[in-house]
C-alpha cells in the first residue's frame, strides 16, 4: 500500500514533465536534507524530506545483529534506490552525514547490490537522536554476511541529517 | 658360509624398518602440533580482537570529542544565549547521549577482561550522562535555558569530559599493553613454531639417513645376490659341461659298440640260415647267446645312465594291458621254451592311461629273471586291480616263479644298482645286475612301488604296484596296432634302398633284405642315396644317421624337399629320445635302433609296406601255426568263456555274409569316390572282425583304410584273400588233429590250409575286380 503513492508520483513526473522538478513542501520537520546532482527538489536545489515522506517510500525491515548492540535489533525504513529515485539522483556516490559531522561516502552501487535501507525506526519506535536517530544507514547484514566488517561498518553512519549526491 | 651375515642383516633391517616408523609417527605429530601453532598465528579471532580494541579507543576518542563539542555548545550558548544556541545545547547532548550506550554495549563496548579500573570508569561515565538526561528533559523547547540549570549542567559535562580524556588515555595504555603482549605471544608461537620446524628438520634428516643406510643394504644385497647368481651360474654351466661328456660319452659308446655287435648278430642271424652241421651249428648258437647277453647288458647299461640323468619320457595313451602281456609273451616265449618252464598270462580285460612301453620293459626284465633263476616249474605273470589310499584305481602286477628264491637279507640289496644277490650268480646266469635297478626306477618313475616276496628255495614273487588313471572294462579297439604275431610275407619284388656307411652292417642289412625277398640297392653316404633316390624306384629306404660326406638326416631333408614320399627309416645306434624326434623332424617316417635283426626289420616293414599273404612260394620262413597268422585264439577263447559256445558260433556264421557285404560296398563307394563310406564299410568290418578275434582282417582292413584313395584292385583282392583265408583258417582250427601238439598232426593241417587258400585264389579276385 505504501508504494502507491509513490507510484502515484511516478505518474504524476510521466505525465507533467515541466513539474518533474518540485517535490512537494515538507508538512513536519526536516529530517533529512538531500543536495547535490539531484533533478527533484522543493526548497533552493535542495532536498528537504520529513518523516512522511519518508515512510511513503518502498521501504525494508531487517532484524540483524549489528557491532553496536548486544543483541538483534530490527530496524525499518525507505530503501536507498527509492530514495534516491525520489529525489532523481545522478551520480556516482551518496555523502551521508551525521548530527556531528561525522560522514562517510557511499557509492550508489551499494544501493543496487544491496538492499541498503535508510532505517527511520527500531524496534517499532522512531528513532530520537539519542537513539541513534532520526536516521541510520542499515546494510542488510542479514542477507548476506560478508557485509559484516569494518568497511561496512564505517558507512553505517547513524544520526543522518544530510546527503550530498555527487 | 653366508649364514652368519643374514641374521645380522635381518637384525639392521629390522632396526631401521622400527626406527623409520617411530621417526614417521614423530613427523607427524610435529606437523600436526606446527598447523596448530600456525593456525594460532593467523587465527581470524586475533584481528577481530584487534579490531575491537581499536574501535574501543575510537569510542573512547568520540565520547571524549562530543563531551568536548557539548562544553563548547554551552559556552557557545554563554556568549550569545539564542534559542538555536539552547537547542544546538540540547542536541549535542542527545548526541552525547546516543554514544553513551557504547560504553556498556555492543562490539564497542569498552571492555577489558581483567581490567576492572577501565571497566568502572565507563561505566561510571555512562551513569553520569544518563543522570544528566532529567535536567536536559526539564530545558528542552525552551529559548533560554535557566542559568542555576545552565550552572549545574556545565558542572556535570566538564566532569563527563574528564572522565572521558581520562577513560581515553588509560584505554589507550591498556591497548598499548595488550598490543605488547600480543606481540609477545605472537613471539613466543614463532619460536615454538621454530623449534617445531627445526625438530621436523632433523627428524626427516634422521628418516633420510636410514632411507639411506636400507639402501645401501638393499644394494648390498643385490650385489651379494648377483655373486651368488654368478657361482650358480659357473657350477651350473660346469654340471651341464660334464652332463653334456656324459651324454657324448654314452652316445659314442653305444655306436661304437653296437655297430660291430650288429655285425655279430647279424651275420649269426644269417649263418643260422645256412647249411651247418650240428657242431658248428651249436657253437653258432653259443655266438648268437652272447652275442644277445652283450646286447642286453649294453642295453641296460643305456637305459639305467638315462634314468639316471633324470632323462625319463612318460607317455600317456590309453591301452590294455592284455596287449602288453601279449608282447612280453612274444618276447619271453622262446627262452620258456627252451627251458621246458611254463608260462602262464593270467591278465584282467582292462584299459588304463600310461606309458604302456615302460611297464612292458619293467614286465620283460622280472619275467626275464623269473625264467633265467627258475629251472623247472613255471612262470605265472598276472595283474589285478585294487583301489589306493586315496581312491585312486591301481593295478597291482606279480611275476612268480618256482626258481631258487632269494634269501631275506638278500632281498633287501637286490633293488640296488649293480648288485646281484651272489657274485658267482652273475658268472652263472650272466646280466649286468642293473635290471632290477631299473625297474625300481622306472616304476618309481611312475608312480608306484616295487618289492619281492620269496624263501630260498622256493620261489619268488615279484610285483609292483601302478597308478591306473581311467582304469575301464574292455580291449581297446587298437589292438590291430600290436605287434603282429606272425612273420609277414612279402610281395615279390619290392625294393629297398639301405643306406649305411659301415660295410659290416651293409652286409648284415643286405643279407637279411635279401633272404626276406627284397631287392637291394647300396649307398655309402646321404649324397649317392639322394642320387639313387632321384634316379631308381625304391619302395622304402634304410637311413644310417651318422655317415661321412652327408649325414642321414640331411639326406633325409633334400629327398623330402626333392617331393619323394616313399617311406624312409632311420637306423641309429644311439637310442635316445632325442634321436628319435631328429629323425620325425627331418620327414622320416620311422626309424630302428642297431643292431639290426630280422624281427626289427619286419616290424618297421610291416608298417611301410605290401604284405603278400597269399604268396606262399616265397614263404622263407615257416609259420609255426597257421592258424595263429588269421586268428586270435585268446580274443576266440574268451569270446567262447564270456558268450557260450552257441552263440559265438552263430555270431561268426553270421560274420560271413556281413564281411562280403562290406566288401561289395567298399567296391561300390570306391568306384563312386565316395571315401567317407568306403572309409565307414572298412572300419566297420575291421570292428567286427577284431572283435571275433579275426585280426589278420582287421588288419587288411586298417591298412586299406589308410590308403583309400589310392588302393587299386589287388588291394581289395587282398582283403578278400584274406577273409576267405581265416575262414579257412577257422575251419582248420576246429579240426581235432588241429589243437595238438603233434608236428606231424600241425604240419598236415598247415599244408591242408595252403592248398585251401591255394584252390580259392583267383577265383573272387576275377569277380570282384
Amino acid at each position: 500500500m505504501r508504494i502507491l503513492p509513490l507510484i502515484g508520483l511516478a505518474l504524476l513526473a510521466a505525465v507533467m514533465p515541466a513539474a518533474a522538478n518540485d517535490l512537494p513542501k515538507p508538512a513536519g520537520e526536516v529530517l533529512l536534507t538531500i543536495t547535490g546532482a539531484i533533478e527533484n527538489t522543493n526548497t533552493d536545489g535542495k532536498a528537504e524530506l520529513d518523516l512522511a515522506m519518508l515512510d511513503a517510500l518502498a521501504s525494508r525491515e531487517t532484524t540483524t545483529a549489528t557491532p553496536w548492540y548486544d543483541t538483534p535489533q530490527t530496524f525499518k525504513g525507505p530503501l536507498g534506490t527509492a530514495l534516491l529515485d525520489l529525489v532523481g539522483a545522478k551520480g556516482t556516490t551518496v555523502k551521508v552525514t551525521a548530527i556531528n559531522d561525522y560522514s562517510a561516502e557511499i557509492p550508489m552501487q551499494d544501493f543496487v547490490d544491496n538492499p541498503v535501507i535508510f532505517a527511520t525506526t527500531l524496534n517499532g519506535e522512531t528513532m530520537s537522536v539519542r537513539d541513534k536517530g532520526p536516521v541510520f544507514v542499515v546494510y542488510p547484514f542479514d542477507l548476506n554476511p560478508d557485509l559484516y566488517n569494518e568497511a561496512y561498518f564505517g558507512k553505517s553512519v547513524w544520526q543522518v541529517v544530510a546527503i550530498e549526491v555527487y | 658360509m653366508y649364514a652368519t651375515p643374514v641374521p645380522r642383516k635381518q637384525l639392521i633391517n629390522r632396526r631401521v624398518g622400527a626406527g623409520l616408523v617411530v621417526l614417521t609417527l614423530i613427523t607427524m605429530v610435529l606437523f600436526v602440533a606446527i598447523v596448530f601453532l600456525f593456525g594460532s598465528l593467523s587465527e581470524r579471532g586475533r584481528a577481530e580482537r584487534d579490531s575491537v580494541r581499536e574501535d574501543a579507543i575510537w569510542a573512547a576518542y568520540q565520547l571524549d570529542r562530543e563531551a568536548d563539542q557539548l562544553l563548547r555548545t554551552i559556552s557557545e550558548y554563554r556568549s550569545e544565549p539564542t534559542a538555536v544556541a539552547a537547542k544546538s545545547v540540547t542536541t549535542r547532548y542527545d548526541v552525547l547521549y546516543s554514544r553513551a550506550s557504547f560504553l556498556v554495549q555492543g562490539q564497542y563496548a569498552v571492555k577489558f577482561n581483567g581490567d576492572q579500573q577501565i571497566e568502572s570508569l565507563a561505566s561510571h561515565i555512562h551513569d553520569d550522562i544518563m543522570a544528566l538526561a532529567p535536567l536536559v528533559d526539564s530545558v528542552v523547547g525552551l529559548d533560554a535555558i535557566p542559568p542555576d540549570i545552565l550552572g549545574e549542567f556545565e558542572l556535570r559535562a566538564s566532569h563527563i569530559e574528564d572522565d572521558s580524556e581520562d577513560l581515553l588515555i588509560k584505554t589507550n595504555a591498556a591497548v598499548n599493553q595488550l598490543r605488547v603482549d600480543g606481540l609477545e605471544q605472537v613471539e613466543v608461537t614463532s619460536f615454538r613454531l621454530a623449534v617445531g620446524v627445526a625438530a621436523l628438520l632433523v627428524v626427516v634428516g634422521m628418516i633420510i639417513a636410514l632411507l639411506l643406510v636400507q639402501l645401501r643394504q638393499i644394494a648390498r644385497a643385490g650385489r651379494e645376490l648377483e655373486t651368488v647368481n654368478e657361482r650358480y651360474a659357473e657350477a651350473a654351466a660346469a654340471a651341464e659341461a660334464g652332463n653334456r661328456a656324459k651324454s657324448a660319452f654314452l652316445a659314442t659308446m653305444s655306436h661304437e659298440i653296437r655297430t660291430p655287435l650288429n655285425g655279430i648278430i647279424g651275420m649269426v642271424d644269417l649263418l643260422e640260415h645256412d647249411r651247418l652241421d650240428d657242431h658248428q651249428r651249436a657253437k653258432l648258437s653259443i655266438v648268437r647267446q652272447s652275442g644277445d647277453v652283450l646286447l642286453e647288458v649294453i642295453n641296460d647299461i643305456l637305459d639305467f645312465s638315462k634314468l639316471e640323468s633324470g632323462d625319463i619320457d612318460l607317455e600317456s595313451t590309453d591301452y590294455p594291458v592284455s596287449e602288453v602281456f601279449e608282447g612280453v609273451r612274444q618276447m619271453v616265449s622262446d627262452r620258456a621254451r627252451r627251458k621246458d618252464i611254463a608260462l602262464h598270462f593270467e591278465c584282467p580285460p582292462v584299459i588304463v592311461r600310461g606309458d604302456q612301453t615302460r611297464l612292458k620293459q619293467v614286465l620283460i626284465n622280472l619275467v626275464g629273471n623269473a625264467i633265467k633263476f627258475t629251472s623247472h616249474g613255471s612262470v605265472t605273470v598276472g595283474a589285478e586291480q585294487f583301489d589306493g589310499s586315496d581312491g585312486q584305481p591301481f593295478l597291482r602286477f606279480g611275476v612268480r616263479d618256482t626258481g631258487i628264491g632269494i634269501s631275506a637279507a638278500a632281498t633287501e640289496k637286490l633293488f640296488k644298482e649293480f648288485s646281484q644277490v651272489d657274485g658267482s650268480i652273475n658268472r652263472r646266469f650272466g646280466g649286468s645286475g642293473l635290471g632290477l635297478a631299473i625297474c625300481k626306477k622306472l616304476v618309481t618313475a611312475m608312480g608306484g612301488e616295487i618289492g619281492v616276496e620269496s624263501r630260498e628255495g622256493e620261489g619268488s614273487c615279484f610285483w609292483f604296484t601302478l597308478p591306473a588313471p581311467g582304469l575301464r572294462q574292455g580291449e581297446e579297439e587298437s589292438r590291430t596296432e600290436r605287434v603282429k604275431p606272425v612273420r609277414p610275407r612279402w610281395r615279390q619284388g619290392q625294393r629297398i634302398l639301405l643306406v649305411e656307411d659301415n660295410e659290416v652292417n651293409q652286409q648284415v642289412a643286405q643279407g637279411l633284405l635279401n633272404r626276406m625277398g627284397f631287392e637291394v640297392s647300396v649307398a655309402s653316404n646321404g649324397v649317392q642315396a639322394c642320387a639313387a633316390v632321384a634316379h631308381g624306384q625304391f619302395d622304402l629306404v634304410f637311413m644310417d644317421m651318422q655317415m661321412p660326406i652327408m649325414d642321414g638326416l640331411t639326406a633325409t631333408r633334400a629327398i623330402r624337399e626333392s617331393g619323394a614320399s616313399l617311406p624312409i627309416v632311420g637306423l641309429t645306434a644311439n637310442a635316445f629320445t632325442s634321436d628319435r624326434e631328429a629323425c620325425l623332424a627331418a620327414g622320416m617316417n620311422d626309424f630302428v635302433t642297431k643292431p639290426i635283426n630280422r624281427a626289427k626289420f619286419e616290424s618297421v616293414l610291416v608298417q611301410w609296406l605290401e604284405t603278400a599273404a597269399s604268396d606262399r612260394a616265397d614263404v622263407a620262413s615257416v609259420v609255426e601255426n597257421p592258424v595263429q597268422a588269421f586268428i586270435e585264439i585268446g580274443q576266440r577263447e574268451a569270446l567262447r568263456a564270456d558268450l557260450g559256445d552257441e552263440l559265438l558260433g552263430t555270431l561268426t556264421e553270421e560274420f560271413w555274409p556281413d564281411a562280403s557285404g562290406l566288401c561289395d560296398v567298399v567296391v561300390q563307394s570306391m568306384q563312386a569316390a565316395d571315401w567317407t563310406a568306403c572309409d565307414h564299410a572298412l572300419h566297420t568290418l575291421k570292428g567286427a572282425a577284431n572283435t571275433l578275434g579275426f585280426a589278420a582282417i582287421g588288419m587288411s582292413a586298417q591298412s586299406l583304410r589308410g590308403r583309400i584313395q589310392t588302393a587299386n584292385g589287388l588291394d581289395l583282392a587282398l582283403l578278400v584273400q584274406t577273409i576267405q583265408a581265416t575262414r579257412l583258417a577257422l575251419e582248420a582250427s576246429s579240426m581235432p588233429q588241429a589243437t595238438g601238439d603233434d608236428g606231424a598232426a600241425e604240419e598236415a593241417v598247415r599244408d591242408d590250409f595252403w592248398q585251401a587258400i591255394a584252390r580259392s585264389e583267383i577265383e573272387p579276385l576275377a569277380k570282384r575286380a
